[in-house]
């Protein structure tokens, strides 16, 4: 316990040097009063929710630390050039935080049911088919959407309710389709047939939503092809920011190569690539983390939501850099949790808040142990 | 607001192009660390808890040739019954199929067991099929599950709220039952049927273990390459110290007879 609080210590301390740090060199040179304001605030926040009461709050403070550090970088890569994007920045995370209470209780207090599970399905339809009636609609609602139809489909599959599972997965892919958000629809193809085969354990039914859900993809990729708009790179490459970093010789960005305005990358320009590099680094130790909460899940619907959190956030980070390496003609998404849309800040927020219920799950599945054993002898 | 003097901010900006990455780094590491002792405590919780992740064990009384008597399984919250490998528990009898029935563990009812189409169960004697409700025929502590040519009965680790008169298995069903009653010498002894009725007392899940054994499962599981000491080393020199004594690890062969069917998938493999 002793060892735990000292790790925890030393990761605030440094959390705490390194935010003022960055926050505080460009507010040194401008005099800027919001970035002295960052200086303060950011870290502040990550430290109240470091030393949040866990049990109280049922927080899982190892994967919401890592996902914090990614969100303040994502506030600190605007911050030296866009003060007003920095201060934007930081209220969207600071307000996608009650998302994460939100999917913390919800996950808490959902109990699979055949109701329950259909409820959330509709309610992940609806969400997914508002770009549909609502063209005019600024924001996407596909990430929230999504995170619904995982904890629908991960219900129906722990009830060993196939069918309803399959056809909840193949009506989100469709919507997807329909949107013209051929990224977002591969993603989900490839988590629902995950998840399928980890869950429902059963070959025939993996097959069939493999089978089924590819099927959809590909015939919609074949037969409509204006459903699915392959851009052939309007978004900024990484090679062009490497390009720009001297790291690549400027003749090897292509032609097509525009600037963007991924956080992401803005961090990479202003911190070079070697930090870029330990983010993602980061990102990679969130997943297992992550992973690692789906492992000890005593119930099937614990894991496959755990499972699928994973999977959204693992396959959106791949996404993003095949988009940006232009190795793919798809429209790229923003890196996961340094994306400037609230929407999907709040969805990918939400999901970290289902893992946080999990892993408080598993705390209390091991407490029964406790008293079990103790009650034994 | 304060604002520092170009040349300085031009040195601040120099140190900050190496500082920064290397902060970077550091927070890296605290963060694996950090999550590292979480996994690290968490791992020695579960190793001080013996039973964690299950709900009881499914003892078998009578079970062919293909699985002895007293084997005994440890039962996780949900899973699968079924005669194939990848099951959560396997019972390797005639009668059983691949994938026989899932079960899941409900608060305040029991073991719930939904058989897959096709499959047939007896619980306490009763038929049940994919279309009957679990919900209204759950295992609890004491009940038996008859599944192909295998008879099984539930011990719960949670039996304070769910223990239930225990059922009688029908004497033509319970061919192994007198065997298990008169234990082979050295096997761990089995709690009377008298026992799990609702006015016993609460009963360890693990009962009567020998008190001079280490740990509470280590008796029980007669894995060879745990017990067997190492081979005493060869002095040339006479007037060298004498070898090390024999440790005082029982043998093999006085090991109990309750066995972990788990312990037993090596030498399936090899068969």
């Amino acid at each position: 316990m002793r060892k735990r609080s000292s790790n925890r210590f030393r990761l605030a301390a440094m959390l705490l040097i390194f935010f003022a740090c960055a926050f505080l060199l460009p507010a040194s040179r401008t005099g800027d009063g919001r970035l002295y304001l960052l200086a303060a605030a950011v870290p502040t926040v990550m430290l109240i929710l470091l030393f949040l009461p866990g049990g109280t709050m049922f927080l899982d403070r190892p994967s919401l630390c890592a996902a914090l550090i990614l969100c303040g970088f994502s506030i600190l890569a605007p911050a030296a050039t866009l003060p007003d994007e920095a201060l934007s920045q930081g209220m969207r995370c600071v307000a996608a935080l009650f998302f994460l209470m939100a999917g913390t209780v919800l996950i808490r207090a959902f109990r699979p049911s055949f109701p329950a599970a259909s409820l959330v399905a509709l309610l992940a339809l609806g969400l997914l088919s508002v770009p549909l009636w609502l063209p005019s609609l600024s924001f996407s609602l596909t990430e929230g959407g999504m995170a619904l139809l995982l904890i629908a489909v991960a219900a129906f599959l722990s009830l060993h309710l196939c069918l309803p599972a399959l056809l909840s997965s193949l009506g989100g892919l469709m919507l997807l389709l329909l949107q013209q958000d051929p990224a977002a629809a591969a993603l989900w193809c490839v988590v629902s047939v995950l998840v399928f085969w980890a869950v429902s354990g059963s070959a025939l039914w993996s097959g069939i939503s493999l089978v089924s859900s590819g099927g959809l993809f590909a015939g919609c990729l074949l037969a409509a092809p204006h459903l699915i708009p392959l851009s052939a790179s309007s978004e900024s490459s990484l090679l062009s920011r490497l390009a720009a970093m001297q790291v690549l010789p400027p003749d090897v960005v292509p032609e097509s190569s525009e600037a963007s305005d991924s956080l992401f990358l803005l961090l990479g320009d202003h911190f070079g690539l070697l930090f870029l590099l330990f983010a993602l680094l980061l990102f990679v130790l969130f997943l297992l983390r992550a992973a690692s909460l789906a492992l000890h899940a005593r119930k099937s619907f614990h894991a496959a939501v755990a499972l699928g959190t994973v999977l959204v956030f693992g396959l959106r980070a791949i996404l993003f850099l095949i988009a940006v390496m232009n190795w793919l003609p798809v429209k790229s998404m923003d890196f996961p949790l340094m994306t400037a849309s609230f929407p999907s800040l709040g969805a990918q927020f939400f999901m970290i808040g289902l893992l946080s219920g999990i892993s408080a799950r598993n705390e209390a599945d091991l407490d029964e142990d406790s008293r079990l054993a103790m009650l034994a002898h | 607001m304060p604002v520092v003097p170009e040349n300085i901010w031009n040195v601040l900006h120099t140190v900050s192009r190496y500082l920064f990455p290397l902060l970077a780094l550091s927070l890296v590491f605290l963060v694996l660390f950090f999550i590292l002792s979480e996994s690290a405590n968490r791992r020695e919780r579960v190793r001080s808890l013996p039973g964690s992740g299950t709900v009881g064990e499914l003892v078998v009384l009578s079970g062919g040739q293909n699985l002895d008597i007293n084997t005994w399984f440890p039962v996780p919250r949900e899973g699968v019954l079924g005669s194939i490998r990848s099951c959560d528990l396997v019972i390797p009898c005639p009668g059983v199929r691949n994938k026989h029935l899932d079960f899941s563990w409900q608060d305040g009812q029991g073991l719930l067991i939904r058989p897959r189409t096709g499959c047939e169960v007896l619980i306490n004697g009763t038929p049940a099929n994919c279309r009957t409700n679990a919900a209204a025929v759950p295992l609890t502590h004491g009940s038996v599950l008859q599944i192909g040519s295998a008879v099984l009965r539930l011990h719960l680790f949670a039996a304070l709220d769910n223990t239930v008169t225990p059922v009688q298995p029908s004497p033509v069903e319970m061919s192994g039952f007198s065997e298990m009653q008169s234990p082979m010498p050295g096997s761990m002894p089995v709690p009377p049927l008298q026992d799990l009725s609702p006015q016993a007392p609460f009963q360890a899940p693990y009962p009567a273990q020998p008190s001079d054994l280490p740990e509470m499962y280590s008796p029980v599981f007669p894995v060879k390459d745990s017990f067997q000491a190492p081979p005493s080393p060869v002095y040339p020199d006479p007037g060298a110290p004498l070898p090390a004594p024999e440790t005082d690890a029982v043998s093999p062969e006085a090991q109990p007879v309750r066995i972990r069917r788990s312990d037993r998938w090596k030498e399936d493999l090899g068969e």
